[in-house]
Order: C-alpha cells, then structure tokens, then sequence
C-alpha cells in the first residue's frame, strides 16, 4: 500500500477523474450526437448526466463500504454474486477495450488532419499510439499519475475556454446550421449513442487504496467531478457548435472540435486542439489500458479469467492482460468505424452502471432514490440505444448480442477447462 | 490562482485570434429529381421573406447569398409541392442544397418509406436511405478542409434505385490510381484529398467492367469539387452523367 505522502490528494483524484471522462470523450461523440439530437445535443448530455451522477453516487458508496479497490467485479463478488460478477468483469473488460479503441481512434483522426494525412497515416498513428503505449506499459512506467494531472488540467481548460468563447458568440442558426431541427425526444436516443463519454470516473474506484482520506473526500470529489463535466460537456456542446456550425461537426465528426477551433480561430485553433486532443486521448488510452490490466489480472486472480492471465513480467506488469488488451483495441481502432465503437462501448457501460446502481440499491439505507434514478435513466437509454441499433446497425447488435451470450455460456465452460488444464500442469 | 490566471490566458489567446463580422449564408442549388424538366425551390425565412429559384434537371446553380437564420425550403414541380423542409443557414458557410429521387405526383409531401422514417428518428441527419426512390432534400457543407495545394473530391449517388456504382480517379500526367469509394443509391461518398491536377475519373457498376460514367478535368488547387451522378434526361435511369460542382 503507498504511504500517505504518495497518496493522491482530493485535487489530484477531481482532476483524475474528470480528465478520465473528458480525455477521449467529448472529442469523439459531439458529432455523433448533434447527428441525432441537432439542436438538443446539449439536453443529450443532461439525460446521459442523469445515470452518471447517481453511478458515481452508488461506486463510492460501494467502495467504502467494502474498504476495498476494483469497482463493480469486487461489488458483485461482495454480495456473493461470483457468476454475476465474472460475466459484468467480461464485460466490462470488452467496454473498456472498445474505450480505448474509440480513443485511439480520435487520436489518429486529430494527429492525422492536422497533418493532412490520408486515412493510412490515421490508421497508423491509430495503431502506433496503442503499440507506445503498450510499450511503455510492459516497461513499467505505464502509471504516470503527476503527468497525466498535468495533461487533464490543461485539456480541460482549453476545452472551457472553447466552450466559453463558442457561447459568448451566440448565434442559434448555428445549432441547426444545415441540419433540420430535431424533437426534444431525440435526446434520448442521442444521449444513448454517446453514454460511454461518462464511463472515465469509474477507473478512479481501481484506485482507493491509493487515494488519501477516501472516507471523507472521496465522495465529495468524485460527484464535483462527475456535476461539472455535465456542464462542461453542456458547454462545449454548445460553445463547439456556435463555434464550428451543426452540419460542419457532423461531417466531421471524427475531428469535430479541431472544425469547431479552425472555424473561430484558424490555424492557431488547429494547433491548440490537436495538441489538446492528442495529449488526452494518449493519456485516456494509457490510464485505461493500465486499470484494465490490473483489474484483469485481478480477476483472473479470483478464478474469473483464464488463469494465463495471472502473469507479471519482470517490472512486475501484468504482461499477457496488457499485450491481449491493448492489441484487441489496436485492432478495432483501425478497421471500425467510430459509431460503432462509440455505440457497442455504450451498450456495455449502461449495463455495468445500470447493475451498480442495483447492487447500491439494495445496500443503501438511505437515499435510495439515489440509484433508483441511475437505475430508470439507464434502462430508459439502454432501450433507445437498443432501438437504434436494432433499426441502424442489426449486424453491429447480433454480433454484440453473440459476444454477450459467449460470455455467459462459453466463460464457464472455458474457465473449466483452463482450470483443469493448469491443476493438470500443476500436478505434472 | 493558478488555474485561474491560466484560464484567463488561454481566454485571451483565443478572443485575440478570433474574426467576427456579420457575413452572409452562401447556398447553391440543385435539381436531380428525375423525371421532371425543372423545380422551383422557395426559400422561406422565419419573418415570411421568400425567394424562388427555378433550376432545370441535372443543374446546380452559382453561390447565391441569403441571410443567415431559419428557412423553410419548399420544392415543387408542375405546381405540386414534393418536399417541405426547414433547415438553419449560418453565416459564412457555403452550401448545397439538393433535390434527388423519381417523384409519383400523386403522393403527399415529404413521403417516406416505413424504414425512412425509422431510421430518420435514430440516426438523424446521418440517416442515409433509399426512401424507395422517392424525392429527398439534402444540404452539404461545401467547406475545403484539405492542405494547401491540394483537391479534393467527393461524388454523389443520385441515380434513382440504380445498382451500386464504384468510382476511381486517374492522374493522368502522373499515371496514379485512386479509389473514390462505392456508393449505393442515395450515398454520399467521403471527401478524398489529391494533389491537383488533370484527372479522368471513371465510374462503374460495383463489381462489373461496365463503365457507366466517365469525366476528364483539371481539378484546381484549394478546390473541393462535388460530382453528381444522375441519369441523362429522357434516358433511363442507368444512362448516367455527371455534374460538376465546384466550392472553393
């Protein structure tokens, strides 16, 4: 366990957790869900706020209450839910590798524009960042905590300030710029396309035993963060769109807020978004890729993964999870398509937070009404997200639903087997 | 404090690079509703201004200037309403607005299939559909994003119900091949960067030796040329040619 002055502070854990859901977020969904929502894009992110909030609510009522790191797996093994929580751990793995994919995929479409690159040079920077810092990871210096705090502070601020300025240009023309005006409705399902834009808090759960004081600050900090990237995405929304036009952010969509900061500030604006849109989603990547290595050896561990996974290297880095991992979501980022990977990452977070909230709720005294709105707004969002995958992308959604069912039916018989397999070695 | 004089900076830094001057919305129009000789689009803003155009088939009009806000945008022909359509035009942004499909007179405006309409209510303005070849009403962002020297090209599949066509563009001084996408009827293809240049750029049905369209132009530098593929009138619809626009 870290000693105290290693631990991070209240500031530390705020500008962690919101840099997590900022990083690789806002610069990949803004015009996937002006797409659907057109003028009511910012309402989208009001209604996904609307799980976030009470999610990050029942995590850390969850995680001081077990005293213990590793979020929703360590939750349902607490309740004594073994084979739940070693389906949620699968699927919750397969989200945070269709996360990182998304990142590493704004990654290449931000570097690869501002260099006038073709969609080779965005594949390979798309595949060259997950492979550096695949690297760096198995080199041991994956978790740079003090670095990754600077890169979140600043990428915040330049997205406040977009935001900010794009507001203070008010025009209302521009949130319908060559688009037709949308329904209110149409935030629901655009609020479902995007939900996984939220998803960065939770990595901060992995971290407890190394946060100072967590029964008094951890609480507090974490809901600040979560409330004021609700309004930071309200803003940048709204600002990005004055700013860049609805149709230009939907053409755009990959490099949506370069489109907005070119269109107000030219080449200056490039510059600075690119630079802030890098360094996030590297970093995004690389906090993502470190926590979920660590939670997959955690749970493979527990008997929940095949126990290959169990491997450190010498610099004492889960090596196997890392390469598995990070090789997986290389692959997504340079053969799908950003839609796809934002919906599917989606799909599989509402699931998880909608089951955290279950369990908070069933665990908490009081302030049950707490996870029974994160409960409702996640199955109300999860069907709209299920209604438009079943009309846009029925493919997409049967693959997904196959995965899901080799999770539930395949893991046993595959945990079964590699079980034997190493009590065979074992004995040999 | 820190944060806050770093907030104040990062503020400053942008308002001083920023232009701001009231500047007009900048629209093209196009017909490509086949079967019809001409359209009238009427153009109707939020305080009953209106302002016609009459565009004959297979044309796209020059840039007209129009004040930015909401419009309602009405298409008719032989003095029947086919689409009514409200978008916002912002200022200083170049668009074209474009009329495509096979038209059945005796319908009311705006029809749409079962799977239009469904895949309009989760997609949005990404729902891309071929409405069964009924008349759609579409806006591009005419906005050239490419790097300083080069061109760029994207085309349009606006053949009613034809098969689907592939598209390859050729430098010819330079003898390099590029592919420009397959497109099913209804499908925008996406922006592809070039160096400049005299290019041909042969179509054909996906899959098929079968050229069914064929251009040969000089693309300019800091250009970003449409190219839409419609059916020659009077012919049928898979007797294709192809109208050149040019935004830059």
């Amino acid at each position: 366990m870290p000693d105290s002055g290693s631990k991070l502070g209240p500031l530390s854990v705020w500008a962690l957790a919101a840099g997590g859901m900022v990083g690789g977020g806002i610069y990949t969904v803004l015009g996937v869900v002006i797409a659907v929502s057109a003028q009511w894009a910012w309402l989208a992110f009001v209604l996904t706020g609307c799980i976030a909030v009470p999610s990050a609510y029942s995590y850390v009522y969850l995680t001081q209450k077990f005293h213990k790191e590793g979020g929703a797996f360590v939750f349902l093994e607490k309740v004594k839910d073994k084979s739940m929580a070693g389906n949620l751990a699968w699927l919750l793995i397969l989200g945070y590798v269709l996360t990182i994919s998304v990142y590493a995929f704004a990654f290449g479409h931000y570097l690869s524009f501002a260099f006038h690159g073709n969609p080779f040079l965005m594949r390979l920077l798309a595949a060259g960042v997950v492979i550096g810092l695949v690297a760096l990871n198995l080199a041991g210096v994956g978790k740079l905590t003090k670095v990754e705090i600077i890169i979140v502070s600043v990428n915040l601020l330049v997205l406040f300030a977009l935001g900010a300025y794009g507001i203070s240009q008010w025009d209302s023309t521009q949130l319908i710029a060559g688009i037709e005006p949308r329904p209110a409705w149409s935030a629901f399902i655009g609020g479902a396309a995007i939900f996984m834009a939220y998803e960065g808090f939770q990595l901060l759960t992995y971290e407890y035993d190394k946060i100072k004081n967590p029964d008094k600050t951890f609480m507090k900090t974490l809901l600040s963060a979560v409330i004021f990237v609700v309004f930071l995405y309200i803003l940048v929304a709204i600002g990005a769109t004055m700013l860049g036009g609805a149709l230009s952010l939907v053409r755009f969509k990959q490099i949506a807020l370069t489109i907005a900061a070119k269109s107000a500030f030219g080449e200056v604006g490039v510059i600075v978004m690119t630079v802030a849109a890098g360094f996030a989603t590297a970093a995004a990547i690389n906090s993502t890729l470190f926590s979920t290595a660590n939670l997959s050896q955690r749970i493979a561990d527990q008997k929940e993964l095949p126990t290959w996974f169990d491997h450190t290297n010498k610099n004492d880095v889960p090596d196997r999870s890392i390469m598995v991992l990070g090789g997986l979501a290389g692959i997504l980022a340079v053969v799908g398509s950003l839609s796809s990977l934002v919906e599917a990452a989606s799909l599989a977070f509402l699931c998880t937070f909608g089951i955290v909230n279950w369990i908070a709720y069933r665990e908490i005294k009081k302030r049950k009404w707490i996870p029974i709105l994160g409960i409702i707004m996640a199955i109300l969002i999860g069907m709209a997200l299920f209604f438009r995958l079943v009309i846009s992308k029925p493919v997409a959604l049967g693959a997904m639903l196959i995965i899901v069912m080799l999770i539930m039916f395949g893991r046993p018989y595959l945990l079964k087997k590699t079980g034997k397999d190493k009590d065979q070695q074992d004995e040999d | 404090m820190k944060i806050k004089h770093a907030l104040i900076l990062v503020l400053v830094t942008f308002c001083g690079c920023s232009q701001n001057n009231e500047k007009p919305a900048h629209i093209r129009l196009g017909d490509f509703l086949f079967g019809n000789d001409s359209v009238t689009l009427t153009l109707e803003s939020a305080n009953g201004d209106s302002e016609k155009y009459n565009i004959n088939y297979a044309q796209i009009t020059e840039y007209n200037n129009v004040k930015p806000g909401e419009y309602t945008i009405k298409v008719s022909s032989d003095g029947k309403q086919l689409l009514n359509k409200k978008y916002g035009l912002a200022k200083d942004k170049y668009y074209t607005i474009y009329a495509y499909g096979a038209p059945e007179y005796s319908k009311e405006v705006n029809q749409k299939t079962t799977s239009t309409k469904l895949h309009h209510i989760v997609s949005g303005e990404d729902a891309a559909t071929e409405n069964g070849g009924l008349p759609q009403l579409k806006i591009l962002d005419d906005s050239f994003q490419g790097g300083k020297g080069e061109t760029q090209l994207r085309w349009l599949h606006v053949a009613p119900l034809a098969e689907a066509i592939s598209a390859e563009a050729k430098n010819i001084q330079k003898n390099e091949k590029q592919s420009l996408s397959s497109l099913k009827y209804g499908k925008t293809a996406k922006v592809v960067s070039l160096k400049s240049g005299r290019y041909e750029v042969r179509w054909k049905l996906k899959g098929n030796p079968l050229q069914v369209a064929y251009l040969q132009k000089v693309f300019n530098a800091d250009t970003l040329y449409t190219l839409f593929v419609t059916p020659q009138p009077g012919q049928y619809a898979d007797s294709l040619q192809v109208i050149v626009g040019a935004s830059h």
